[in-house]
């Protein structure tokens, strides 16, 4: 290895490629799309799969938009790991919160035990029905 | 050294403190040559200036508290101001001290000389962040005049929306410091990608640069979660939109989830730093390449990831969900690993060593066995069953204390005590520095010691009064932050009186085979008079020459008895 | 593996260029070796600072995702006061400045400085447009008084009628007083129609105001730097070799379009449909 090759590497970025203008027409061609796609569908019921529907489409916008224009397709891979795991840090706070959230329970004082008050089924861990709970004065049932 | 200068371009008149001789500090004088400079080194310095400060500020609030917890009752002052004190202690200590610590001064300082490189890569970007944590500052210390916070530093909700402190400003000065924590972190990534030396591969990367790295790892990813979260406690406050209110449909533990999002990966932006410094210590003073140096280097990565895992187990009792303090607990375990992977690499490098007991030395020696302990007593708490009996006591007070100021303040001094030679160029007293080392370990462990006792036996933390049985408890913790105070007080003395009584420091006064002691003593302005090339790792002392190795004491004193 | 005897630094002897200062061009700051190590290190930076938006703007995403998983009656019912014509209006001028602003980069990379300024111009055209429809989509929201925490159904916007209770002061001064919410508030959405608000739909306002105003923010700090590089473009400072603060303004107003790629379903879109 000599001087000037190892003077080369690791900091020398190759030359940005340079993409042509019609592919920037046509990826905003298919954003625009998309737009309208997501617009009509929201008109529609799907129930609980029209944010699903919607976040799906977004994320297909949000990566034309990443890949394209902001040229990570071009394939310097530290600027892709950099915004994925943006993404991926973000995913695990918002599992994480809302696993709380989702499985938070409540005494139930008419039955006793821990119930979760969307559904009113048991919520998992905590004290089983005991003998503590036993005297438990009931009141209203925790409506779902 | 040889002074052949390959020249540093003066066509470009953007970093005007470019010069062909003399050194760091001499180059160009004046405030404004300092208030102004580019120069990583001198922003470095100006960061321990204002970082000093800080800790003295808020070891002053810490001495105030442990007064007035000497005895029951009121000793000097009521609940109300005790409440706030203990506030700025945290707030101080954490946001204005031990975050930007070791990476703003001693990172500053030498990533860039570590990795060969002129400069960090945004040197602008660097003095905006200086300006940014000095802003931050203002605001924060503003907002203790305008009506100091007594919410804890933790701000929790509902009682950080309803108490009357200015609880906006201090959140705003909290966010102002964020961005200097974010932009230092970028700035340090970058830096470490695009600007190592010629041959410098990640393999041969020095410890310190990859702890730099990892925290700026974390300090990138976790503190945008901060700044959005006192933004909503801002409007929560003033507006009451209601996020965190239960009458308005909202939740108060979630503000502890996005509270310890970012709080828990920050605890990691503590002790990263001094871990890093640790291992460069050891690998100095007992003359050998660290023990599974990739695995130390890898375990910097892990605690970074890792770090991410575990918010949740700050909450166990808050009210979360069994389901989720249980997978917290288990993830919590999982933390532990890479920091036990380090302590091992550490004892296996300094068993069969040539150990030199220089003060930095002890000062490594005293972190791993506080951080040991630190560390060991946070599986405790870690662990869901007894963490219900030991959260929110003193227990939790001295784990924090022997992993922060055990670790991260001993890495620290220890670290200062080590660059000092590099970065003034004179020789501190090591005998009063070990003497200051002395009191500050022995006043460490009698102030916390009896804190994980008191705490085990219930003593309940930021309370103002407590039951006689902690009394004996609180007033020997007392009177070793008394001691610590001495302790810390020597230190800083060794310090200032090497700046204007040291002997004249060598280049490499340890015989270290680090890159940072190839260079002059202090460096000059672009760090290196020629772009190294490395063609070995900082810790091959079989690779080194004896030139490299050479600690230069001879001719120091030679000079001296010529009385130059 | 080397020699033990050879010294870890060598005395320079590379043919590298800040060693000919006439060979250095003005643009390379002092620090970098050459023009390619500087804009990677510039172009990685402000790839780091974009992951660091994504995870502020994310915390608000998850602040959404909370109270749509605890109350999402809210979204059903308050969705229909944002204007979705608007809405995708505002949609389709980012994307179209997102074209323009890759289309700048471009040319700037090609060497046209004019087009480079006209690519410009329609990006920062588009980004005040957006803003005039944000100002049209907030003053309808004041005038009914939809308005996030406390200043919900406020009296003062005469709009909004509601069924007795009061709801204070707007900006907290009573520290005391537990904030009273309005409980059903009749109010007029896009269509006309009169509905009614269920309790806590302050709530989605005040997301609704968090969200598009910190986006809003960022697009007026755009502008700024847009209007910079536009005018260092006119002044001459890019070319060829050099484009890397087009490149760097560019990457940072794609951020701002993809905030509101994801903002736009999400707020807008959501909610059961008629």
């Amino acid at each position: 290895m000599t001087i000037e090759s190892i003077a080369q590497q690791g900091t020398e970025e190759a030359d940005e490629a340079i993409s042509s203008a019609g592919s920037y027409w046509i990826v905003f061609a298919s954003l625009v799309s998309l737009t309208v796609l997501t617009v009509w569908v929201s008109y529609a019921d799907f129930g609980q799969a029209n944010i699903v529907i919607a976040v799906f489409i977004a994320s297909i916008k949000a990566l034309l938009v990443a890949l394209f224009f902001m040229h990570l397709r071009h394939g310097n891979q530290f600027h892709s790991l950099a915004f994925v795991s943006a993404f991926l840090f973000l995913a695990l706070f918002m599992l994480l919160t809302h696993d709380d959230l989702r499985t938070r329970g409540e005494m139930d004082p008419f039955y006793g035990g821990t119930v979760t008050p969307r559904s009113g089924q048991a919520a998992p861990g905590g004290e089983p029905e005991s003998a503590a709970t036993a005297d438990m004065v009931p009141v209203a049932k925790v409506v779902p | 050294m040889e002074v052949v200068d390959i020249g540093v371009s003066s066509v470009n008149p953007g970093h005007a403190d470019a010069e062909a001789g003399g050194n760091y500090l001499t180059a160009r004088r004046g405030l404004r040559s300092w208030l102004l400079t580019l120069d990583h080194k001198r922003i470095g310095l100006m960061y321990l200036a204002m970082i000093v400060l800080a800790f003295f500020v808020g070891g002053v609030f810490a001495l105030l508290i442990r007064i007035e917890l000497f005895s029951r009752g009121r000793t000097i002052v009521d609940a109300e101001t005790y409440h706030r004190f203990f506030t700025l202690h945290g707030s101080i200590m954490i946001f204005l001290f031990i975050i930007p610590s070791i990476p703003a001064a001693l990172g500053n300082f030498f990533l860039p000389i570590m990795i060969g490189a002129k400069d960090v890569a945004f040197p602008k970007l660097n003095l905006t962040s200086y300006y940014v944590y000095l802003a931050g500052a203002a605001i924060v210390v503003g907002s203790v005049i305008i009506g100091a916070v007594d919410t804890g530093w933790t701000f929790y909700t509902p009682y950080s929306v309803q108490s009357s402190g200015a609880v906006v400003p201090m959140t705003l000065g909290v966010f102002v410091l964020g961005f200097s924590s974010i932009l230092t972190g970028l700035n340090f990534m970058v830096t470490v990608h695009t600007m190592r030396a010629p041959g410098l591969t990640w393999t041969r990367l020095p410890l310190f640069v990859w702890g730099m790295y990892a925290t700026a790892l974390i300090q990138v990813l976790a503190t945008p979660v901060l700044a959005i979260t006192l933004l909503l406690l801002a409007a929560e406050r003033v507006l009451g939109i209601g996020i965190f209110d239960p009458k308005l449909g909202g939740d108060p533990i979630l503000f502890q989830h996005f509270f310890w999002f970012y709080s828990h990966p920050a605890v990691y932006i503590m002790i990263v730093p001094g871990m890093a410094v640790v291992s460069e210590l050891i690998a100095t003073f007992t003359r050998r390449a660290i023990f599974g140096y990739f695995a130390v280097a890898m375990s910097s990565i892990g605690l970074a990831v890792l770090g991410f895992l575990v918010w949740g187990h700050h909450m166990f009792a808050a009210g979360m969900s069994e389901f989720g303090t249980m997978l917290f607990s288990a993830l919590t375990f999982l933390v532990a690993i890479p920091s036990g992977v380090k302590v091992f690499n550490w004892i296996a490098t300094i068993y069969k060593g040539s150990v030199v007991w220089a003060s930095p030395m002890l000062y490594a020696m005293g972190f791993i066995y506080l951080f040991t302990i630190g560390g060991l007593t946070g599986l405790f708490l870690g662990a869901l069953s007894t963490d219900i009996h030991l959260t929110d006591t003193y227990f939790v007070v001295a784990h924090f204390h022997y992993v922060m100021m055990g670790g991260t303040v001993m890495g620290f001094l220890g670290g200062l005590l080590y660059w000092w030679p590099k970065i003034t160029g004179k020789m501190h007293d090591e005998k009063v520095a070990k003497v200051g080392f002395v009191f500050v370990f022995l006043g460490f462990n009698v102030t916390f010691l009896p804190q994980f006792v008191m705490g085990s036996r219930g003593m309940m933390r930021r309370y103002y009064d407590y039951r006689p049985e902690f009394q004996i408890f609180h007033r020997v913790s007392t009177v070793g932050s008394w001691i610590l105070a001495v302790g810390l007080l020597v230190t800083a003395y060794v310090l200032l009186d090497a700046v204007w009584r040291g002997r004249r420091a060598p280049r490499n006064p340890w015989g270290s085979a680090g890159f940072e002691w190839m260079t002059e003593s202090p460096p000059c302005v672009s760090n290196f008079r020629n772009t190294p090339v490395i063609t070995r790792g900082p810790y091959d002392y079989h690779l080194a020459s004896p030139e490299e190795l050479a600690t230069g004491w001879e001719e120091v004193s030679a000079d001296e008895d010529a009385g130059k | 593996m080397t020699n033990a005897s050879e010294p870890v630094v060598a005395t320079a002897n590379m043919e590298r260029q800040h060693d000919r200062p006439e060979s250095r061009p003005a643009f390379l700051a002092h620090h970098f070796s050459s023009p390619a190590q500087q804009l990677g290190a510039a172009k990685l930076g402000m790839w780091i600072f974009i992951a660091t938006e994504i995870l502020m703007f994310g915390g608000l995403f998850c602040a959404y995702s909370v109270l749509r998983g605890t109350d999402p009656e809210i979204f059903n019912v308050a969705h229909h006061f944002l204007s979705k014509p608007l809405g995708a209006a505002n949609t389709i001028v980012l994307l179209f400045s997102s074209l323009t602003a890759a289309l700048a980069v471009r040319s700037s990379q090609l060497g046209q400085r004019n087009a480079t300024s006209a690519y410009l111009i329609a990006t920062l055209s588009c980004a005040c447009v957006f803003l005039v429809i944000k100002y049209l989509e907030y003053s309808h929201k004041i005038h009914l008084g939809l308005l996030p925490g406390h200043c919900f159904g406020h009296p003062w916007f005469s709009a909004a009628t509601h069924d007795g209770h009061g709801v204070g002061t707007c900006l907290r001064v009573d520290m005391d007083a537990a904030p009273m919410m309005p409980e059903w508030v009749r109010a007029v959405d896009e269509t006309g129609k009169i509905r009614l608000l269920p309790p806590r739909a302050n709530m989605f306002f005040g997301l609704y105001f968090m969200m598009t105003g910190l986006h809003g923010l960022h697009v007026l700090v755009g502008i700024g730097i847009l209007s910079w590089v536009l005018v260092k473009n006119r002044a001459g400072a890019f070319s060829k070799a050099y484009y890397t603060p087009v490149d760097l303004g560019a990457l940072y107003w794609h951020l701002v379009d993809l905030v509101w790629i994801y903002l736009f379903p999400l707020l807008y879109l959501v909610g059961k449909p008629e």
